[in-house]
């Protein structure tokens, strides 16, 4: 395929950025929302881009150092910019993993401007989410904040389509911190990470996904086994229950941790309800 | 399956393998066995039987599914002598029980208004959902803890709620001995200091219906119970004092090692003679008492809201019976023609005595012990009567058990109105969470009628009868 600059079905709105996942509110502020299915956080804006040069030039793309989707939580609510806003976003406080996360935004943008491209450069990497448009109420917008857990897993190449609409023309996967899986009587989930450490905040952030409440409690504590993070997880959820109530019994002293092949923990994860 | 042999009518040997010293014993029909996730249940039958001290046989009971080390539905006894403790034989919703109450009004001369306010006021007056506690309560102080894990019930009746006569219509008379506040954490204590009185989330509930069929007239007539009569049913446990007794436990047992040479870590448990097995009776038979007080403090409840709405007597809102059915007890059983005592574990398990039981009060020493087997609250529940039989230690089931996940539920009832759905079905439910109602709906759980059936197949309880619910309070 050959690209021509020319021709206009080339040039496309193009950025990269990662999908997000939260166990979103059904009910916000008014203002022009982007739908769930398309919120997202950029790593790398284009704008006006050649798409065919772009798509050649993909086999190439700096593949993360991480291979497992990133935890974090929507700690606080921005309107940018500052001076004349007209998006509310959602600033994102990652779990752990925060300077890889820029490390690897300034990465694509070397990457991009190697291929002759011309990403969007700021001093700054600002992570957050875009969640309404203008006209929106500030007010109504502060009043109504609360902290949400998410998960950011498959880097896509988007478009913009116009209307708040960005739809995914390439992806690449990461591991999934954690995804709910099938059981009879409780809840249960798999949590994959890379270390200990991660699997430890991985979990707590599963369980602030069915509980949002508990995101204060959670804690970073370096624990040198399944054990001592089973103990973690359980003292997590006593001290919200005794303070706020908590839907979880406990977490199960269940399962081994097992190693796959890119050596990505996995721990099956049984929590009492 | 088809490792299980049958036996009897509703009742399968699991022949033992491996490191189990005693066979598997599983209680349910060929319908209930086909319909059932069985095999992930039965390595944990399997896995109970390796325990030390267990004798005659490890024990599902027809409403099995999936728990925390022991299935739930699950039976074990050990010997006193050379067996062991095990908090995931308990639960950790130490002494989550039922209680049966009935009313001196056909449910069907109830008016619709009357229903309406009966059910805000319960709701009003007995907290239920996550965390939920007495708003204002000053909380529990070390002399009531030590109280009320000494004397069970009675504590809550000397404080005023309730009667004398309503102990007699206890497990245990609402006390476990040996319940000791010294055993328990100050975490546990924090826990538990304002949720006397208070339902809980999850599978807990208060529900009002009719007694719709009498299946043995004269044991019905023995406990005044009448077809048409109004009834009360709550279920709820030892809140969140008993979860971190069963946590600080758990702790304390992985870190002595005891789960060494087990199967499955969540069966750890110590030696009933041991310091640290010992320290787990003493705290376990507190958060026992715990429930019991939580129980009798609802019940408190609601006989206020019957006067207030329907002007009846507190005293003539009758407690029938309340059971414990997460809990590990002493108890004289025969063992190879010789009477031993037993620690019987009965997690999501009712005890079933049957006639002449010395612990009776008289009136059940002549009939058998009520068994309340709650269904889903949809279809049905079930009020039995024990035949303790010594197959399962003088033990059945304890209620419909799960068929369905959480998960599952929810995504099925996703974009319905489950509340509408229930109206329509005859059944006004209240909760303090819209999602608790869509993961309890009717068809997540198995059909209590064939789980009853079977308990009666194996001749373990009789029905009494079947129960219809129409106002129901959820988690």
């Amino acid at each position: 395929m050959t690209h021509d600059e020319n021709n206009p079905e080339e040039i496309r709105r193009l950025f990269f950025g990662i999908e997000v996942f939260a166990p979103w509110h059904q009910k916000l502020p008014r203002g022009r929302l982007l739908d769930e299915n398309h919120r997202h956080l950029t790593l790398a804006f284009l704008g006006e881009a050649n798409f065919t040069k772009l798509m050649q030039a993909l086999p190439t793309f700096p593949k993360p150092l991480f291979k497992v989707g990133l935890v974090g939580f929507f700690d606080s609510l921005l309107f940018l910019p500052e001076r004349h806003p007209h998006v509310v976003a959602w600033y994102v406080e990652w779990l752990h993993s925060q300077n890889v996360l820029e490390q690897y935004h300034k990465e694509v943008l070397h990457w991009l401007v190697n291929l002759g491209f011309n990403p969007d450069i700021r001093d700054e990497f600002l992570p957050h989410v875009t969640i309404c448009r203008q006209p929106f109420f500030p007010r109504e917008w502060k009043k109504a904040f609360q902290p949400l857990p998410l998960i950011a897993k498959d880097i896509h190449l988007y478009e913009s389509m116009g209307h708040l609409k960005y739809e995914p023309r390439w992806t690449y996967s990461l591991k999934a911190p954690f995804e709910e899986i099938e059981h009879t009587a409780d809840i249960a989930f798999n949590i994959r990470a890379e270390n200990l450490e991660q699997l430890y905040l991985n979990a707590q952030c599963a369980l602030a996904f069915k509980f949002p409440q508990l995101l204060p409690y959670l804690q970073k504590m370096k624990q040198e086994n399944l054990e001592e993070i089973i103990i973690g997880l359980n003292e997590i959820v006593a001290k919200a229950d005794s303070e706020v109530g908590c839907p979880f019994k406990a977490i199960s002293f269940h399962g081994e941790l097992e190693t796959e092949e890119d050596n990505v923990l996995l721990w099956e994860m049984i929590i009492d309800v | 399956m088809s490792e299980l042999k049958k036996i009897g009518p509703s009742t399968y040997l699991l022949p033992k393998n491996g490191g189990m010293l005693v066979p598997g014993l599983v209680i349910a029909n060929e319908a209930l066995l086909k319909e059932i996730e069985i095999e992930r249940p039965l390595d944990q039958v399997r896995n109970v039987a390796y325990l030390p001290g267990i004798v005659g046989y490890s024990i599902a009971m027809p409403d099995i599914h999936w728990g925390y080390g022991f299935p739930i539905g699950g039976v074990a006894a050990m010997d006193v002598e050379t067996g062991v403790i095990s908090p995931g034989g308990v639960g950790y919703d130490i002494n989550c029980g039922v209680r049966l109450i009935v009313v001196p009004e056909k449910f069907k001369d109830l008016s619709e208004n009357h229903k309406k306010k009966l059910l805000e006021a319960i709701f009003h007056l007995v907290p239920s959902g996550v965390g939920h506690e007495h708003k204002g309560s000053k909380g529990l102080s070390d002399k009531d803890y030590q109280q009320l894990v000494e004397k069970g019930a009675r504590w809550s009746v000397e404080q005023g709620f309730g009667f004398q006569s309503d102990l007699d219509h206890m497990e245990s008379h609402g006390v476990i001995a040996g319940g000791n506040i010294n055993a328990v954490s100050n975490q546990a204590k924090e826990r538990g200091s304002k949720q006397l009185g208070s339902v809980g989330s999850g599978n807990h509930f208060i529900e009002i219906g009719e007694i719709q069929k009498i299946f043995l007239l004269e044991i019905a007539a023995a406990w005044g119970i009448e077809e048409g009569q109004t009834y009360v049913l709550i279920h709820s446990g030892s809140r969140g004092f008993g979860h971190q007794i069963c946590q600080d436990t758990l702790n304390l047992f992985l870190k002595r090692g005891f789960a060494k040479g087990l199967p499955d870590k969540q069966l750890v448990a110590a030696p009933i003679n041991s310091s640290e097995g010992q320290h787990y009776f003493q705290a376990m038979a507190a958060a026992a008492n715990f429930a019991f007080n939580n129980r009798q403090q609802i019940l408190h409840y609601v006989r206020e809201a019957f006067n207030k709405v329907l002007n009846i007597a507190p005293e003539k809102v009758r407690l029938i019976y309340d059971v414990c059915h997460n809990i590990a007890k002493f108890e004289s059983h025969e063992v190879n023609g010789v009477m031993k005592k037993l620690c019987v574990h009965r997690k999501g398990a009712t005890r079933a005595f049957g006639p002449g039981a010395e612990e009776l009060a008289p009136i059940f020493r002549k009939t058998g012990q009520p068994v309340l087997v709650p269904g889903d609250m949809g279809r049905a529940s079930h009020l039995m009567v024990g035949l303790g039989n010594p197959l399962t230690w003088c033990s059945a089931c304890h209620g419909a058990g799960r068929a369905r996940s959480r998960v599952q539920s929810l995504k099925a009832w996703q974009g319905k109105d489950p509340i509408q759905h229930m109206q329509r079905e005859g059944v006004t439910v209240m909760a303090a969470s819209y999602k608790t109602i869509a993961e309890e709906m009717p068809d997540a759980y198995k059909d209590v009628d064939a789980v009853v059936d079977a308990v009666e197949e194996a001749r373990l309880a009789k029905k009494v009868c079947r129960l219809r619910p129409h106002l129901v309070i959820k988690g």
